[in-house]
């Protein structure tokens, strides 16, 4: 993968991993399923390669990390994003909209339009 | 910001935390996808195994994480300072020797300074516990032993005083009593203070339990009031609240306990050191006693001076004001009624007009002088220097150690590691060895203190509290952690100063010039602290020995005396002659009792009558006015040979000298010379006239026929032999007031309390009055100076054994250091008595400096504490300069010539192997 388009995909996913996050608190196999619901199955990563993102995010500041049981009752890591989570978010998310608005609009010129 | 670094804390757990959760959080992971994939049919294997594929390498996504773990440098730290810690650690373990050392010596050094502040602090600074002190002022007026706040005053002086005094916005006057406090079956004797009514206002003291004094309760007619001293309370009543309200019967009458003091509040003199003041009643309420001189209440009498007094200073009046403003009051007083003294001088009686002379003093000096307060300044500097040189001694060992890794800095710093890393490793380790020094030396202090509690004397004030003050033990943190960066951090740059080249060539810097000059003038300084030290303490020791004096000419260190007033119980003579021989017989019984005594006064420092001592015939013509004053002590037959005062001619008081025989009397040597002029004074007759007005007993006597001449005593104070004394027998001149004193088979401390117990055996209704040893009870301020001169020996010799213990560490080292040169040396043919010579030339250098340096400090420090030091000392004692440099010597010997010989048994071939 070249590295631009990597980094494209890394933000992608932290972004993805925040939104599903903000979604409601979810330990990391609860955060997979539900970038898997809000996908609709169609992202493809490795299960593994969450891991990375999260405890990067947590590093980061952007999400926080804490034991407890998870609904059947087993011990799991739960996150949940902090205020500077949230407003990274907010912030990511209306760049990526103005960033597809842009590329959309760009994509969708026509000779004659320009 | 904080939640940043708070996060960056939690998430720089140790590694195995970390690693734990990574696992545990990936373990979780896999299962739940197996269950849900098990859930959605697949057999329990096989979701497994789908599991794992679907999550990837495993272990690639933990090495990932585990690349990822924060590494912030606020997160870097803890985790780096941990593993600092251990390899620090590791170096300490590995050189045992260094670190019990170094850790021992801190912590004594650390642990005796704390343990002898606490004392001092308890013993020396004593809160009087009176409201706002500073404000507050004794009266004080001239006696015969300085300015004086006891018993300055009469009543009628006092009324004079207070309606005329506008610098003192209120003034209180107070006397003490003894009497029996009776409550049901128990009883013990108060001895207190009678107080106007405005005393407690005055002073500013209220009650802990129930209410203070108050002027209604002084009135006349009033209903006797008491209130209880804490300690009473506490001590004697088990710290009983309802005793608030009861009534209790003081001398025989009615008294209702009003109140209980705070526990800070020890009365309105200065504390003392033997005894506590246990209740305070109305002045108005002496009136009650028969005993009690109509003349201290009475409000025209201007002689009979009872009264004490401290004054609050009106707002903005300072002391000296009010000290002019009383000279000026005092000074009409005399105009009005002139007082006739009846002076002692060159122990002839003169009555002379003598002005009153008051002035005023504030509280806290009043008290700060009772203390001899210039001795302790000078226990605290000795006690710092203690601390010095334990610190000294470290730095050097630091340094001496440091030195043995001074190629192993050079090769690391030629590495690339920097000069401040070097550094904190030092101070990592000087931190560990300072925690674990302050630790053991809270246990030191602990047991140090301990130690002087349990070694107390039987009844002393001072009740010393084991538990460190925090403020000390804060102040002795303080104080550790200024000595860790002064000798933790010195010896650290010192170390790491040498360029790299140096060090990395051949020989580690074992006799680089400056670091060589560093170490002398460590060992050279702490022996001039050790020197001067001695010194100064050899002044105190010579301070606190008795300058060849004789001793108080009775035989007091296993004396127990009790006191009993059967005046006070109002019982008669023939009712207390019968308590006392019931006293005796019980006294037999006792196998802790050798004999035991009876008399009015003791002729050692404490009280006994006085009267005019003439000879019948003056007494004839009427010229007794010149006549010597002496001190009377009326005792049983037994008396002399119990105080172990020897008689050196004729007899002592026997049996057949009773009531109704020829009167007899025995004379001190001095008595018999200041009567007759010579000790060759049997059978001659003397007059006793007179009496001190202070005493119930005045009576001129008949002649009485001396029959023995007894020797001299230290009658009236402590360490003079200036009174004289004569014996009269008890069964002759029976008194009311009388000590029971018995001589200990062994321990005196326990015979006190068991003479209290026979009082009231012998009469269930008699409270013994102040009990305990003799030196106790003639324990003043000396007593605190004799503590303190224990405490400045004990230092003297700690700080000797520390000098000695740092200097062979010290000198060890170096010598050690040098085996390669003496390899070379002994190859090239030195013999090994030539190289152990050489060693100590070297080793004794800064010895010898040091010691010149120290008898300098120390001269100079004697010099400026000598005018502190109660007794006339000589600055410069060649008998200390002789004796401070020898074991200051032998332990430099000791500290070079071992090493110096484990040297010379170098093996060359060995030693040079190591170039």
């Amino acid at each position: 993968v070249p590295p631009d388009q990597a980094s494209l995909l890394h933000g992608t996913l932290d972004l993805l991993i925040l939104k599903a996050v903000s979604l409601g608190e979810r330990h990391g196999y609860g955060v997979l399923l539900r970038l898997e619901q809000m996908t609709g199955g169609k992202l493809a990563i490795e299960q593994g390669a969450l891991y990375p993102a999260l405890y990067r995010l947590v590093r980061r500041g952007l999400l926080e990390a804490e034991w407890g049981n998870s609904e059947n009752n087993r011990r799991a890591k739960f996150y949940r994003l902090t205020a500077s989570g949230r407003a990274r978010l907010r912030a990511e998310t209306s760049d990526w909209n103005r960033i597809v608005g842009i590329m959309a609009a760009a994509l969708d010129s026509r000779p004659g339009t320009v | 910001m904080i939640r940043r670094l708070w996060r960056a804390i939690r998430s720089s757990r140790s590694r195995s935390a970390f690693e734990h959760d990574m696992q545990e959080e990936l373990r979780v992971h896999l299962e739940q996808r197996a269950d849900d994939l098990a859930r959605s049919g697949l057999p329990l294997e096989e979701a497994r195994r789908r599991a794992r594929v679907e999550f990837g390498s495993v272990e690639r996504y933990k090495e990932e994480l585990r690349e990822s773990r924060p590494l912030t440098r606020a997160a870097l730290l803890p985790g780096q300072l941990w593993r600092e810690l251990v390899l620090a650690s590791r170096r300490l373990v590995a050189a045992p020797v260094f670190t019990v050392f170094g850790v021992v010596s801190l912590a004594i050094g650390l642990g005796t300074t704390t343990a002898v502040y606490s004392v001092m602090y308890t013993v020396l600074w004593p809160s009087s516990g009176l409201g706002d002190a500073r404000s507050l002022a004794y009266l004080m007026a001239p006696r015969r032993s300085g300015a004086s706040w006891q018993s300055v005053v009469s009543r009628g002086d006092f009324e004079d005083l207070r309606a005329s005094s506008k610098s003192f916005s209120s003034l209180t006057a107070w006397t003490t009593f003894f009497r029996p406090y009776v409550d049901g079956a128990f009883g013990e004797t108060l001895d207190g203070e009678a107080v106007t009514g405005n005393a407690f206002a005055t002073v500013g003291v209220s009650a802990q339990l129930g209410r203070p004094l108050t002027p209604d309760d002084d009135r006349p007619g009033a209903a006797a009031a008491v209130m209880l001293s804490d300690h009473f309370w506490r001590q004697t009543l088990n710290a009983d609240p309802s005793v608030v309200g009861r009534m209790v019967r003081i001398g025989g009458h009615p008294f209702q306990v009003v109140g209980v003091a705070p526990r800070s509040f020890l009365g309105f003199g200065p504390p003392r050191f033997s005894s506590y003041t246990s209740a305070w009643m109305p002045l108005e309420a002496l009136r009650l006693f028969s005993s009690t001189v109509p003349k201290t209440l009475d409000p025209r009498e201007h002689s009979v001076e009872r009264l004490s007094v401290v004054g609050r200073l009106a707002p903005g009046r300072t002391v000296r004001e009010a000290s002019a403003e009383l000279m000026a009051i005092a000074g009409r007083l005399d105009a009005a009624f002139p007082k006739y003294l009846v002076v002692d001088s060159q122990g002839t009686l003169a009555a002379a007009p003598t002005p009153r002379g008051w002035s005023a003093e504030q509280v806290d000096v009043a008290i700060a002088s009772v203390y001899e307060t210039q001795a302790p300044f000078l226990i605290v500097g000795l006690v710092g220097l203690v601390l010095l040189v334990a610190c000294t001694n470290l730095a050097n060992l630091t340094l001496a150690r440091g030195s043995a890794r001074q190629h192993e800095f050079s090769v690391r710093r030629a590495l690339g590691a920097s000069r401040g890393r070097l550094i904190r490793e030092q101070l990592i380790e000087s931190l560990l060895l300072g925690t674990a020094a302050g630790a053991l030396a809270l246990g030191v202090a602990r047991g140090l203190l301990v130690a002087v509690a349990s070694n107390m004397p039987l009844g002393f004030r001072v009740e010393i509290d084991t538990a460190l003050a925090p403020g000390v033990t804060i102040a002795a943190g303080i104080g550790l952690v200024l000595a860790l960066l002064v000798f933790g951090v010195w010896p650290a740059l010192q170390l790491t100063r040498n360029d790299v080249r140096t060090g990395l060539a051949g020989d580690g810097g074992g006799t680089g010039p400056i670091r060589w000059r560093t170490r002398r003038s460590l060992i050279s300084a702490q022996v001039a602290i050790s020197a001067s030290f001695l010194l100064v303490a050899a002044m105190c020791v010579r301070a606190i020995l008795p300058d060849g004096s004789p001793g108080p000419g009775v035989d007091v260190d296993r004396l127990a005396l009790s006191q009993v007033d059967f005046a006070m119980h109002q019982q008669d003579e023939s009712r207390a002659r019968h308590t006392m021989a019931r006293i005796e017989e019980l006294a037999h019984g006792q196998a802790g009792i050798e004999s035991i005594a009876f008399a009015d006064g003791m002729p050692f420092g404490l009280r006994a009558s006085q009267a005019a001592l003439t000879t019948p015939d003056d007494v004839a013509g009427g010229a007794t006015a010149q006549a010597p004053w002496t001190y009377v002590i009326s005792g049983s037959p037994s008396l002399l040979r119990v105080l172990g005062v020897p008689v050196l001619a004729g007899r002592g008081f026997e049996d057949r000298d009773a009531a109704g025989t020829q009167p007899v009397v025995i004379l001190s040597e001095a008595a018999a010379k200041r009567v007759f002029g010579t000790t060759d004074v049997l059978g001659r007759q003397i007059a006793l006239t007179g009496d001190s007005f202070s005493l119930d007993v005045t009576t001129a006597s008949g002649p009485l026929t001396v029959v023995g001449v007894a020797r001299d005593t230290d009658v009236a104070v402590a360490g003079t032999r200036k009174g004289t004394v004569v014996y009269v027998p008890l069964a002759q001149h029976y008194r009311p007031y009388l000590f029971v004193v018995a001589r200990a088979r062994t321990e005196p401390a326990g015979v006190a309390g068991l003479l209290r117990l026979l009082i009231r055996g012998a009469d269930p209704d008699l409270v013994p009055g102040v009990s305990g040893t003799a030196l106790l009870l003639t324990a003043g301020p000396a007593m605190a100076v004799k503590m303190l001169g224990g405490i400045a020996l004990g230092l003297g010799m700690l700080a000797l054994v520390l000098a000695m213990a740092g200097l062979y560490g010290v000198l060890a080292h170096l010598v050690a250091r040098r085996r390669r040169e003496m390899g070379i040396r002994m190859a090239l043919g030195a013999t090994a008595s030539r190289i152990s010579r050489m060693v100590l030339r070297d080793g004794y250098r800064p010895v010898v400096v040091g010691l010149f340096v120290g008898f300098l400090v120390g001269t100079a420090a004697r010099l400026a504490f000598v005018r502190s030091v109660p007794k006339p000392i000589a600055a410069v004692d060649p008998l200390a300069y002789l004796l401070v440099p020898i074991p200051l010597a032998l332990a430099a010997f000791l500290a070079c010539y071992l090493p110096a010989r484990r040297a010379s048994r170098v093996d060359p071939n060995v030693a040079l192997r190591d170039l």
